[in-house]
């Protein structure tokens, strides 16, 4: 009897052990930014906190199937928050796009004194089975000085992604810079 | 010639007899007086035994036997008259009478077969006898009541019996064995419902030597059976010997005391425990109760849940009930404790009141407090935390009132609780708007054309007075000099509140550090907030995670 209780022993010890665990985590991939001098900045815009929908706000890469099922992988994870990675994005492409701007987020200490923010609410964002990335997003930009609202609207984009978990990464970064690219048309 | 012959005389010769003709008739009486003599000193006393049934005894037949030694026999049987019982006179030899006693016992031996034991067998041969117990205490009696079964133990044997109480009988029986390291020392000789038929006493009796490694904290549990347990270690079954498996039976331990332990008298009542580890569960003995109302949910402390002191079981939650006031709809939530005074090393004979010694911990502050007993099963268990704080134990119906104190997570909560609500009471905007206003209206002031003018008239007007008092007498120049100080005074106050009106705007600014470092903090608990959730998901997916990881 007490073989048996070895045997279960050892049996449980061996299914409680696994080796050392390496956690991959994913993160929205940035454009290189440029630098920008004091003197070079005309004006400063700053980048509210994103508006994630609540199906997102989590760590785990959410997965749209193909019959509308939202997927949860737990080994899929982000690095950081998704609308922090979000609004760090914008700010980039919006300084490359629109050239002597300095777009900071709201969390930077250079936040202040801004001309503009821009407010950006993501309706839908995630990859519908790393085949196809989809992004949808409100946004308002408005003066900072009177709260004057001076542009307003909506965009979508789909990217073709080829299947993989890395391609669809790299495609919900590209949407971010479709995004940026609308925004800057507004505010140029 | 003639002769005369005494015909008396001759006829008297023939008739006398010889003495010795009688001797024989007395020397008959002789030896049956002495026989008779004999035959009655020979006896020993008579005494009547009652028996239940007398199966197998016989009137002039049945012996009675001590150790295998005749020393007595049934002289009669008889029916009694509410035909119950036989009645058998047995007549013991005159050299046995002598050992009877009050708590002589007497049995009818016969061929008995149990599980645990097969006796009497020789009465096969030799046919049913009864057997007697010549008792050691008491001065003899006529009549005695016979047992119905043989004694498992008689007055001769070396050992001591003590008393075990439990709940039901169970496996157990006349019969069972006591083990000592699977060694068997003693048997189970008797039990019978205790005094308030609550409960079962066992009589056990355990062979010298080995009676004296019973103590006073000596523990018996009953060992009948295997007993699985399935741990974090694995699964272990656990017997005490291969008979105990289907037979049953009683093992004990004795385990280190700090005194030494004491030795254990005749008779001493023990617990005898269901298995090994219900040692640690509530005891049989002496209990005291006491109500105890917690505030808040009471969800995970269930009935049985444990009472512990400094991590010492010391009681069992009885009871746990909602109690609605139909008045004032007041809802408490009472818990009914009992409190083992042996645990808390108070025995019977220890000479201390435990009630007494309660109520003076409460006094310097024990009271009783919810605590998490399982982060998995969210079970709850009280603790009887010194708290330093003074309470008092209330007299109350149909218990005492046990003082209650928040548990830490509620005190926690409850601090977190008042701080967010004065947090949330602090009139920000107010205070903002109030030192905006005021930094506004010093700026105004002090660049209001008015002072402005002021300050200007109140230099013509020392330009005037300068020159009165270069017209005046000498007496009025240290008042013209006292009121030009004054003035230098106030220019510097003015600036002053200037200088601090500036400075709240410093600290009140977007980039001030105070600004910047509550804009962090608030970040933090942001991030804090979301990694909390996303925990409380994954473990509403995947709750086995907590046990076996992720």
């Amino acid at each position: 009897m007490k073989f048996f209780a070895l045997i279960f022993a050892i049996l449980l010890v061996a299914s409680c052990a696994s080796g050392p665990a390496i956690d991959t985590r994913y993160t929205l991939s940035a454009p290189p930014a440029k630098s920008l001098s004091s003197s070079q900045v005309a004006r400063k815009v700053i980048i509210a906190p994103v508006l994630l929908p609540s199906e997102l706000k989590r760590s785990s890469i959410v997965v749209k199937r193909s019959n509308g099922e939202m997927a949860i992988d737990d080994d899929l994870r982000w690095a950081g928050s998704l609308d922090d990675q979000i609004a760090r994005l914008l700010a980039l492409h919006l300084e490359n796009n629109l050239g002597n701007t300095l777009v900071v987020t709201e969390q930077s200490t250079a936040a202040s004194d801004a001309d503009f923010s821009i407010t950006v609410d993501i309706n839908r964002f995630e990859p519908v089975e790393f085949e196809r990335v989809e992004l949808d997003a409100s946004w308002t930009v408005v003066t900072l000085g009177d709260q004057r609202k001076v542009a307003s609207g909506r965009s979508s984009h789909q990217l073709q992604a080829d299947g993989s978990v890395s391609d669809a990464i790299k495609k919900m970064s590209d949407a971010v810079g479709k995004l940026a690219e609308d925004l800057a048309i507004e505010i140029r | 010639m003639s002769s005369s012959v005494p015909l008396t005389a001759e006829t008297s010769a023939n008739h006398r007899s010889s003495p010795w003709i009688w001797l024989l008739p007395i020397l008959a009486i002789l030896v049956a007086l002495w026989l008779g003599y004999r035959q009655f000193a020979g006896q020993g006393p008579e005494v009547i035994v009652v028996f239940e049934d007398a199966a197998g005894v016989e009137a002039k037949k049945t012996l009675v036997r001590y150790k295998d030694v005749t020393v007595g026999r049934v002289e009669a049987l008889e029916i009694s008259d509410d035909l119950q019982n036989v009645i058998a006179t047995i007549r013991l030899n005159k050299n046995f009478g002598s050992q009877l006693h009050d708590d002589t016992r007497f049995w009818v031996v016969q061929p008995r077969v149990t599980l645990t034991e097969v006796s009497g067998l020789d009465t096969l041969v030799s046919g049913t006898y009864i057997g007697i117990d010549p008792g050691a205490d008491g001065e003899p009696r006529t009549s005695y009541a016979a047992l119905t079964k043989p004694p498992a133990y008689q007055s001769s044997s070396n050992g001591t019996a003590f008393k075990l109480v439990t709940n039901a009988v169970g496996r157990l029986d006349i019969g069972t064995p006591i083990t000592f390291k699977q060694i068997t020392v003693g048997e189970l000789v008797d039990y019978n419902l205790t005094s308030s038929n609550a409960q079962v006493e066992f009589t056990a009796f355990i062979n010298a030597p080995f009676d004296k490694l019973i103590q006073k904290n000596t523990r018996f549990w009953n060992a009948s059976g295997i007993q699985f347990d399935i741990n974090s270690s694995g699964v272990t079954a656990d017997f005490d010997t291969i008979a105990s498996i289907w037979a049953g039976s009683v093992t004990f331990e004795t385990p280190l005391t700090l005194d030494g332990g004491r030795a254990a008298a005749p008779n001493d009542r023990f617990v005898l425990y269901d298995s090994r580890n219900a040692i640690d569960a509530p005891d049989l003995g002496r209990r005291l109760y006491y109500q105890m109302n917690f505030d808040g949910s009471l969800r995970g402390l269930n009935r049985g849940a444990s009472i512990e002191f400094r991590g010492i079981r010391v009681g069992t939650v009885a009871d746990v009930q909602v109690k609605v006031d139909p008045d004032t709809l007041e809802v408490t939530l009472p818990v009914l404790a009992s409190i083992e005074p042996g645990r808390l090393g108070l025995s019977e004979d220890s000479g201390i009141d435990p009630e007494t010694l309660i109520k003076r911990m409460v006094d310097r502050g024990l009271q009783a407090q919810l605590k998490t007993g399982s982060l998995i099963t969210g079970t709850l268990y009280v603790e009887l935390a010194e708290t330093g704080r003074s309470a008092t134990l209330v007299d109350a119906e149909p218990y005492p009132l046990f003082p209650t104190a928040p548990n830490q997570f509620d005190e926690i909560t409850r601090g977190l609780t008042n701080l967010v609500d004065k947090v949330q009471n602090i009139p920000v905007d107010q205070i903002s708007d109030e030192v905006l206003a005021a930094i506004s209206a010093v700026r105004k002031l002090v660049e209001s054309p008015s002072i402005q003018g002021a300050v200007n008239s109140a230099s013509d007007t020392l330009k005037n007075i300068d020159k009165l008092t270069g017209t005046l007498s000498d007496d009025i120049a240290p008042i013209t000099r006292s009121t030009e100080a004054a003035i230098v005074q106030a220019n510097k106050a003015l600036k002053a509140l200037e200088n601090a009106a500036n400075g709240s705007q410093n600290w009140l600014g977007d980039q001030s550090p105070i600004v910047v470092q509550s804009s962090r903090l608030m970040r933090e608990i942001s991030d804090t907030a979301r990694a909390v959730r996303d925990l409380v998901d994954y473990l509403e997916r995947n709750p086995s995670s907590v046990i076996f990881g992720q």
